[in-house]
């Protein structure tokens, strides 16, 4: 026992150290071998990273840069709207052919809604909160730094060991790991992460990611959940689509025993980062953000379709080189030219009734969250009361995160000056789009194109409630003999197929959303009441955190259990 | 290319197993590529590496599984293990944490591979002994108790990790020799080339190699 103890004592002690690190930006004895050798990768591309002596542009990128610059002015038009732009055909052929760089913070903020979601808190600012915890209490800060090091890290803005956004990517995913408890921290998320850091700031990326991981177009939780659940079911339908579309292939890999773990992995959970080029990477990850984990399959389809020729001439081992090596260095055609096929790719799978159908029909409660966001864990909760018992103190959150309190207006948000405020682009999207958010999804403008409707996570949330709150039985079951908020405390929701009326998904405004939030809150109370008690007990020392936690776990559709109920 | 259709006689499975961040897809880097990665991205899911080597005049082709360390992976690397001829175990001799638990991966690779699989324990990062968090003679005792080969390495300068590999196909190729390792059984890990083709229907992702392979 005594020893358990010693050894949880000792990994406090050691994710605190890490913690503090990233905070002074530096570490006494770091490891030569952990800073990356930028001197050799002297080459920086237009997207920041780094690559050896040698590197030239290829002509494709020189085109591609110009069409950048003449379609900001199209683009600039979606950022001004006024009444939020219409995210119709001529829109998504806008994306597929590029979204511009300096936009690509605001399409991605925009197109996951994180203005509406953070708006919707209503109990205080959850990231911030978020990360308090995390950098005290998180199981999973040293598997967390050791991944921070080895993500991008020839991304000029990662490369520094402890900096720049080496540290933003830590804070979001500490956060993460304690609001989402039912994952915490999956190798592999790191990458969507940090993605998402370049482009927009912390609390921004937080709830990308966050949405990204709980909305059912996307559905990223079942990815990460514990067995892998929508893995699994993806790979045996992207195992189905090489079947019927290239089954020469299809057949020679399976003589070649190629094993489909050895990139299904990367395609799903890091959407085919480091299977493809920085700059195809990105616009990869544009049109995920368009069209939904559908793209995923359509991309992993036309991955070997555009190969299959050279691959069918390939053993197992050439195969394997060419997919790790050759690819990720160079994909062997045109940008562009792959953007069209995938378009094109992607209306074809949405046309078959059966493809939709398998799509559709994910294994339910395995993909999606079942438990409450921002729970204690047993793993959190020890470490809470290991505080306590040793009266250590917990750290505040440092001053170069950049978090926005809940009250003051949007418009002006650069607060914080970063010293790596060069590769910030969002900072300059921002300055551009100070409308940013608002452009709310309404009924007309949804997703047309999309087989599933965009749902904003803080809307789930919305209608969680309310499915629960109709059927007055369901609440009295809940927890009011548990001591604390754990992972037992369970809603029964897919019980309840909830009726989702167009009119109260879309164009709600904020103050109608927490019109609806307030009655679902108390009767939330009794969960909440017992989470305070957990956090009394361990006090004193804890203090500071035990206020700034959020008095509900209400906020944020911290539950998306709902995703299929949605749907019906 | 040499003439005939393999220009190996003999195909061994091996798996690399370990906590994560301990250097499992540098040693596997270093040791085909014969060089330092540091940059190397952590491992989601399984990679896959080869090389061919020489052992007593046989040329030897070695496929390397390399899994990614997180806990979580193990529902997805276990399958690995399967028909592995070889495991490498690994460790960072800089955290104590990725020595304790050892004992979990251990009962992993007995549980999952056959009797014959051979094991050998790599406490890496050596170049690091000024952090050294565990010494050698420590691990030296647990590899003999357990009935394992051991050296320390470092992935990043070399040391060692050309004979952690080597020494783990000798030691099967031992076993062969000596009638201890069956080569007709099942997920022996091991398949004889030249005379008919792929033996076994070892899982993981042999080559099933009744295709020439590629010289073009």
């Amino acid at each position: 026992m005594a020893s358990n103890e010693d050894s949880l004592i000792n990994e406090i002690k050691r994710s605190r150290e890490i913690v503090k690190s990233y905070d002074s930006g530096s570490f006494a004895d770091i490891d030569e071998s952990e800073v990356f050798d930028s001197s050799y990768y002297n080459k920086i591309d237009r997207f920041g990273f780094r690559h050896p002596e040698g590197y030239s542009e290829t002509s494709d990128e020189s085109k591609t840069k110009k069409k950048d610059i003449s379609r900001l002015q199209k683009w600039d038009k979606y950022v001004k709207a006024k009444a939020g732009f219409r995210k119709d055909e001529k829109f998504r052929k806008r994306v597929y052919k590029g979204v511009p760089q300096r936009f690509r913070g605001w399409y991605w903020e925009s197109m996951l809604d994180v203005k509406n979601t953070k708006d919707q808190q209503i109990h205080g600012n959850v990231y911030k909160n978020m990360t308090e915890k995390g950098r005290n209490y998180s199981p999973y800060i040293d598997q967390i730094d050791k991944d921070v090091n080895r993500t991008f890290r020839s991304h000029t803005s990662f490369e520094k060991r402890y900096q720049g956004q080496q540290k933003h990517l830590f804070n979001v995913l500490v956060a993460y790991s304690v609001y989402n408890t039912e994952i915490g921290y999956t190798q592999g998320m790191n990458g969507i992460a940090a993605l998402l850091c370049m482009f927009l700031s912390d609390e921004d990326a937080f709830w990308a990611f966050s949405n990204l991981f709980t909305v059912e177009k996307y559905g990223m939780h079942g990815f990460f959940a514990l067995g892998f659940p929508k893995i699994e079911r993806f790979k045996e339908l992207l195992q189905s689509l090489l079947k019927k579309h290239l089954k020469k292939l299809y057949k020679h890999m399976k003589e070649m025993n190629i094993v489909a773990d050895t990139y299904v992995f990367k395609f799903f959970m890091a959407c085919f980062a480091h299977c493809v080029p920085p700059s195809l990477m990105f616009r990869l990850f544009d049109v995920f953000i368009l069209e939904g984990d559908k793209m995923l399959l359509a991309m992993g389809l036309l991955y070997f379709k555009k190969h299959s020729k050279k691959m069918l001439k390939m053993n197992d081992e050439k195969l394997y080189e060419y997919m790790n090596n050759t690819l990720p260095q160079n994909f062997g055609y045109p940008d562009d030219e792959v953007m069209t096929e995938l378009m094109d790719l992607v209306d074809e799978l949405q046309r078959s009734r059966t493809f939709i159908n398998k799509l559709t029909q994910p294994d339910g409660k395995k993909e999606c969250p079942n438990r409450f966001f921002m729970c204690n864990t047993e793993e959190i909760q020890k470490r809470i009361d290991c505080f306590e018992k040793m009266c250590i103190e917990s750290l505040p959150n440092p001053s170069y995160l950049r978090i926005e309190e809940k009250k003051s207006p949007t418009k002006s948000q650069k607060s914080g000056t970063d010293e790596n405020s060069a590769t910030r682009n969002s900072k300059s999207s921002r300055e551009m789009s100070p409308l940013q958010g608002q452009h709310s999804i309404d009924s007309a403008d949804e997703l047309s194109f999309s087989e599933r409707s965009y749902i904003p996570q803080s809307q789930q949330a919305v209608q969680i409630v309310r499915s629960n709150s109709q059927p007055k039985t369901a609440s009295p079951k809940k927890s009011p003999t548990k001591p604390a908020i754990n992972h037992t405390v369970q809603v029964e929701i897919e019980s309840q197929p909830v009726k989702v009326e167009k009119t109260n998904l879309n164009g709600s405004s904020v103050s109608d959303t927490d019109k609806k939030l307030a009655r679902p809150a108390s009767m939330y109370t009794n969960i909440t009441s017992s989470a305070d008690e957990t956090n009394v007990r361990s006090s004193h020392s804890v203090n500071s955190f035990r206020n700034s936690v959020p008095s509900s776990p209400l906020n944020n559709g911290l539950l998306s259990t709902s995703h299929k109920s949605l749907n019906d | 290319m040499a003439a005939g259709p393999y220009n190996y006689s003999y195909i061994f499975k091996y798996i690399i197993i370990g906590d994560m961040g301990v250097g499992k897809s540098c040693l596997l880097h270093q040791f085909t590529e014969k060089k330092f990665m540091a940059d190397c991205p952590h491992t989601i899911g399984v990679e896959f590496g080869t090389r061919i080597i020489e052992v007593a005049g046989q040329k030897i082709k070695l496929q390397i599984w390399d899994t990614a360390g997180q806990e979580r992976f193990r529902a997805v690397t276990r399958s690995y293990y399967r028909g592995a001829a070889g495991a490498l175990m690994v460790y960072d001799i800089t955290r104590r944490t990725t020595y304790n638990h050892l004992s979990s991966w251990l009962t992993d690779a007995r549980n999952l591979t056959n009797p014959n699989t051979v094991i050998f324990l790599i406490g890496n990062k050596s170049d690091l002994d000024a952090q050294r968090d565990v010494t050698y003679d420590e691990a030296k005792q647990f590899a003999e108790e357990n009935g394992l080969m051991f050296l320390e390495c470092s992935a990043k300068t070399g040391e060692n990790v050309e004979d952690a590999f080597l020494d783990t196909a000798k030691k099967i190729y031992k076993n062969i020799q000596d009638g201890s390792l069956d080569l007709n059984a099942a997920e022996s890990g091991v398949q004889h080339k030249p005379s008919n083709g792929p033996r076994g229907a070892n899982l993981g992702g042999e080559s099933s190699g009744n295709k020439d392979p590629c010289s073009c």
